[in-house]
């Protein structure tokens, strides 16, 4: 009868569906290629620009697609990578480097100084619109040019000691000369160890194949790398569980639980990188008056942030952005809560408990967490008498509406080395000066320690420019987070970054 | 008589549509917030910024604008995503063609679950089968969708891995892969529809099944199944075009939850991030296109409603 | 059906899903109103480590920052109740009178606000609600202010068309002719003859708003445009602890069945009362 088939045709496909679905279950999987799994808070972009790499999850795929001239590790060391070799001359104005022969691009031409003067002017035009712009401020297009057709010079006015490190940014990924910016952005220009297959903006799976030209021999090991964004926790962890990814970038802190008890996943976890923590600018009463900062330093119970909010993974932080772990840090044991002293400088800033300290924070969770951090802040400054409205909003609002907006606002850096987080947003003239902080006795101190040629005396510069930074200045960091990715048995080759936005893809192969 | 009554439904639908899209825009460019800073990002100056808004005619007063994206709207136009630069139609296209076979798998599994559901609770009327079917539908309207997408992704996905968790589809996978990957959305959806319209079906069933006519026929010796199927359903379509309708508006909006849930690449997803993004196009194309859906769901509803009755003709 | 004049309430007996969702209802507001008097733990501070399961001592267990759900989810019939309530006993009222009036007036008027209510109307709801919410701004953002009106906006012109009808239902009938040609106010007319008659429906309607409230309210939660952290609502505590789905069920599952409940509960009531009164509630999705 009529009624009758009506029902048997949406059970008979649910039937089939089922049917097909667990012996199909693993077909997704067969196809050889290693499936990585991002996460973007704040919307794909997706764009394979380094000029702009406005996500998280766009820094998978140019980390994937291009080299930059050295390599950076976790101890900041720098290591060649499309640069064989370097020397600067003795006064340190004067930095050259020689580039690889036989290097070939995606579109086979081969890599000469050309490409990469090019790379490095087309950040500092203000028409490309680069951030790289302002952390290189110490190079002028002028001062970069081919010394034959192998080498490349950098010439600064003053000695920059860290020249090869400070020049391997998020954004220096070196691209071929001439290629115009929607080229860079869909098809990619690059050196790198896979290329793009058929981008397309707004799909959140992309594709990236092997190079066979890579120029480093043996890699990459994948035959192919497909990336896709996947936001939510349980997605994260039903996807890894059920063999539907290889490899999580950052595995939602939550389900560790979950996953330890799973066989086939394998947890790493890297060292203490992104700092995470708020800000107030100095020149906004009531966080003009040093003492004020100092107590809303001295509320955080930083081990129990660190407990609570990461459950372990992670490290105290010391209100600068030099983890206390780093040989560069100025100290390496932080003092933990300390209310009585809170209340003190409070008093002898004015405040009581009659006529508290309130203060607004705006949080969002541009890195997932940070909205939670306010709440146990709010909590914390509570034991003192400081009172703590905190405005939440969606994390794609934050850079337009509030950050570098607001005076008291929640932030996130990665990972940088000393010489770079401690000028990016802390010289007088930096873009993202969210502190308002302009001491010229801080300066003087990091001029001279980025012209300081003797290892250990830079150091040193370093530490008294952070001791300075933390005792006055007007960032919080409670903490540094580590990553912890999730990996399949089957698979290998892969750790963790520092630098959280450029996942390491090169050495990861998986055992089907 | 009825040639007018339709054409002036058609025209009151456009009427409509038309103040609609007027909404829309006005919603949509009143959004606040700096379109430039937004979607260049964190890391930019202000020239920058002034050269997007000018490149975007973002500077020209309200009214040109409007005129201009209804102009181009209506030839197809429907400008570029300020985020990526592609083209607006082209980006919904994609993401449509996801969303409306999400959509239509959850209406094939709605529609004979409804249809089944309403004429036994209908035909058992206040008796136990009724009951146990009202506490169903009531549960199933009041489960907020990213409850149930959740609690069913959990069963089925994680627990259970009948299913995959992540619904993402493209053109190199098969049907059945498919059909896998859409099927757990498509039951949230098609739970929360059929919980709605159930209940209304179920209603007018029974009030059909008190007619006159019915019970003439059901004294005359007809089977009742007969009598349900060939005489009541029919007569209870016309609310139940009417439900029909509405639960496809409810689609467009309740896809944006459960796309959210399940991370397929629907509409619903995208209107999403454009919101947050501030892509305004992208934002001002979808709502139109839900509005336009609606509007047209609800006029042919409209239309059968008076073809089929008789009654409504000499009006 | 002839009209009537002026209110009166039928004494029949109550029917069953009436007493009972009602009864579940004074349940919540009894909860709602003395929770600081019970409660173990405050909502908002951290007393544990983060998603530790039911235990005696937190029977909902602990969520994301170490806070004990159980208090979370009770002092969340706050907001989730009274929330809902509010705004919809202000959509109803203010949809009511709009309608009504619109009705009775007719003419133009009547024309240009059903066309206007009409296109607000052919935008779904959670979309609207969150192209409300996104053009307010962010200064507003998580103000149980915003979410109040956001409610009233998208509810009004609903429940105006509703009541429009009703009042061109009666407009043609005699007693309103009668009392018109009496030299009844336009407000006295709404107040004696419109309005009772309108109760009906509109009480229905109000029980179907009311039941959908507090999804709509957890849904924009759930999307990040909801109410602020730390404020304990439903929606946002099922949202936030998600992530702990697979290793520590409870602590979303028990948010999840409280609202629930609290959302059965208003719909039942609504249909007893519905067929209390002789009518049927018609949901719409």
């Amino acid at each position: 009868m009529k009624g009758r088939k009506l029902f048997l045709l949406p059970a008979a496909l649910a039937l089939g569906a089922l049917t097909l679905g667990a012996t199909q279950l693993g077909a997704q999987s067969q196809r050889n290629c290693v499936r990585f799994a991002s996460v973007e808070a704040t919307g794909s972009k997706n764009s394979l620009d380094p000029a702009h790499h406005t996500s998280t999850h766009d820094g998978a795929g140019i980390h994937l697609t291009h080299n930059r001239l050295v390599n950076r590790d976790e101890n900041w060391r720098v290591s060649p990578e499309l640069a064989s070799s370097w020397k600067s001359n003795k006064s340190g104005t004067i930095w050259t480097f020689q580039l690889r022969r036989g290097v070939k691009f995606h579109d086979g031409h081969e890599l000469t100084a050309a490409d990469v003067v090019y790379t490095f002017r087309r950040l500092l035009n203000p028409k490309t619109g680069s951030a790289a712009k302002s952390s290189l401020a110490f190079l002028t297009p002028s001062g970069i040019r081919p010394s034959g057709r192998y080498a490349v010079q950098f010439r600064t006015k003053s000695p920059v000691a860290e020249l090869p490190l400070l020049i391997t940014i998020k954004q220096t990924w070196i691209v071929a000369n001439g290629a115009d910016d929607e080229t860079i952005k869909t098809k990619g220009a690059g050196t790198g160890p896979f290329r793009v297959v058929d981008f397309k903006p707004l799909k959140t799976r992309q594709l990236f194949v092997r190079n066979a030209d890579y120029w480093q021999k043996g890699l990459p090991k994948a035959k192919c790398i497909e990336v896709s964004v996947v936001q939510e926790a349980t997605s994260k962890l039903a996807a890894i569980q059920t063999n539907q990814v290889d490899v999580i970038q950052a595995v939602d802190l939550n389900t560790i639980a979950a996953l330890k008890k799973n066989q086939g996943v394998r947890l790493l976890v890297s060292v203490p990188s992104t700092l995470v923590g708020l800000t107030v600018r100095i020149d906004t009463p009531p966080f003009d008056d040093n003492r004020v900062r100092l107590a809303m330093k001295k509320v955080i119970d930083r081990q129990k942030m660190v407990d609570v909010l990461l459950l372990g993974f992670g490290a105290v932080g010391d209100d600068n952005p030099i983890p206390p772990t780093s040989p560069a840090a100025w100290r390496h044991k932080v003092p933990g809560q300390d209310i009585e002293g809170a209340k003190k400088l409070l008093a002898a800033a004015g405040y009581s408990e009659s006529k508290p300290l309130e203060v607004s924070a705006h949080c969002s969770d541009f890195i997932p967490g940070l909205v939670n951090l306010c709440q146990l802040y709010q909590q914390m400054a509570a034991q003192a008498g400081i009172k703590v409205d905190l405005v939440t909003g969606p994390a794609s609002e934050f850079f337009d509406t509030v950050w570098l907006k607001k005076p008291f606002v929640v932030t996130g850096w990665g990972a940088r080395p000393p010489g770079e987080a401690l000028a990016v947003a802390y010289r007088a003239d930096a873009e993202w000066n969210e502190t308002h902080w302009k001491r010229p006795d801080y300066e003087a101190l990091l001029d001279k320690a980025n012209a300081t040629l003797n290892p250990s005396k830079r150091v040193a510069g370093f530490r008294s420019a952070a001791k300075l930074l933390a005792l006055e200045g007007g960032i919080i960091v409670p903490m540094f987070t580590k990553t912890v990715a999730g990996v399949r048995s089957n698979c290998s080759g892969y750790k963790p970054s520092n630098e959280f936005a450029l996942p390491e893809l090169r050495f990861v192969s998986c055992k089907r | 008589m009825i040639v007018k009554l339709v054409v002036s439904r058609i025209a009151l639908a456009v009427v409509t549509l038309v103040t609609v899209s007027a909404l829309i825009f006005a919603f949509a460019e009143i959004l606040p917030g700096d379109i430039a800073a937004r979607v260049l990002g964190r890391e930019t100056t202000e020239e920058q910024r002034q050269l997007f808004r000018e490149r975007l005619n973002l500077d020209r007063p309200f009214y040109e604008r409007y005129g201009t994206w209804l102009k181009g709207s209506l030839q197809g136009d429907l400008g570029r995503s300020f985020v990526n630069g592609q083209p607006t139609r082209v980006l919904v296209e994609e993401r449509a063609k996801n969303t409306f076979s999400l959509a239509a798998y959850a209406f094939v599994l709605y529609v004979p679950a409804t249809l089944l559901l309403a004429t036994v609770a209908a035909l058992f009327h206040n008796r136990v089968p009724d009951s146990v079917i009202s506490i169903l539908t009531l549960a199933s309207l009041s489960l907020p969708e990213f409850v149930l997408g959740t609690a069913l992704m959990f069963v089925f996905a994680v627990t259970l891995p009948l299913f995959p968790a992540l619904s993402f589809t493209d053109p190199s996978m098969s049907f059945g892969e498919r059909l896998q990957a859409m099927t757990l959305p498509a039951v949230t959806l098609a739970v929360v529809m059929a919980g709605y319209a159930v209940r209304m079906l179920r209603d007018s069933l029974i009030g059909v099944l008190d007619s006159d006519y019915v019970r003439m026929a059901m004294l005359k010796g007809v089977p009742r199944r007969r009598v349900v199927l060939r005489h009541a359903l029919p007569n209870a379509l016309g609310p139940a075009l009417n439900v029909t309708a509405l639960n496809l508006t409810y689609l467009i909006g309740g896809v944006v939850i459960v796309e959210q849930v399940f991370e397929y690449e629907g509409l619903g997803k995208l209107l999403v991030d454009a919101i947050s993004n501030r892509d305004t196009p992208v934002v001002e194309a979808i709502v139109l296109l839900a509005a336009a859906v609606y509007i047209l769901a609800n006029l042919i509803a409209d239309v059968f409603a008076l073809l089929l009755n008789p009654r409504l003709r000499t009006g | 059906m002839t009209g009537r004049v002026g209110w009166r309430v039928p004494t029949r007996r109550l029917p069953t899903t009436l007493r009972v969702g009602g009864t579940i209802l004074i349940g919540f507001f009894l909860v709602a109103l003395t929770v600081p008097l019970w409660a173990p733990y405050s909502p908002v501070e951290t007393v544990a480590l983060p998603f530790k399961g039911a235990s005696l001592d937190h029977p909902f267990g602990t969520d994301v920052l170490g806070r004990d759900v159980f208090t979370r989810v009770a002092y969340g019939t706050r907001i989730d109740l009274l929330l809902s309530l509010t705004s919809t006993v202000i959509a109803v009222l203010l949809g009511a009178v709009i309608g009504l009036a619109s009705g009775y007036i007719g003419g133009w008027f009547d024309n240009v606000l059903m066309r206007a209510f009409e296109a607000i109307v052919s935008i779904p709801l959670l979309i609207l609600a969150l192209l409300v919410i996104a053009a307010a701004g962010p200064q507003y953002s998580g103000s149980l202010l915003l979410l109040t009106a956001v409610v009233v906006l998208v509810y009004t012109p609903r429940v105006a068309r509703i009541s429009r009808a009703v009042a061109v239902d009666l407009v043609t009938r005699d007693f309103l002719t009668v009392a018109r040609s009496r030299g009844e106010s336009t407000w006295s007319i709404t107040r004696r003859e419109l309005a009772p008659n309108a109760s009906g429906v509109l009480l229905v309607e109000f029980g179907v708003r009311a039941g959908y409230a507090p999804i709509l309210i957890g849904s924009l939660a759930f999307l990040g445009f909801g109410v602020r952290a730390p404020t304990p609502e439903w929606g946002l505590i099922i949202s936030e602890n998600r992530a702990a789905l697979a290793t520590t069920p409870v602590v979303v599952l028990a948010p999840a069945a409280v609202l629930a409940i609290l959302i059965i509960s208003l719909n039942l009531a609504t249909d007893g009362l519905a067929r209390y009164l002789g009518r049927t509630a018609v949901r719409t999705p």
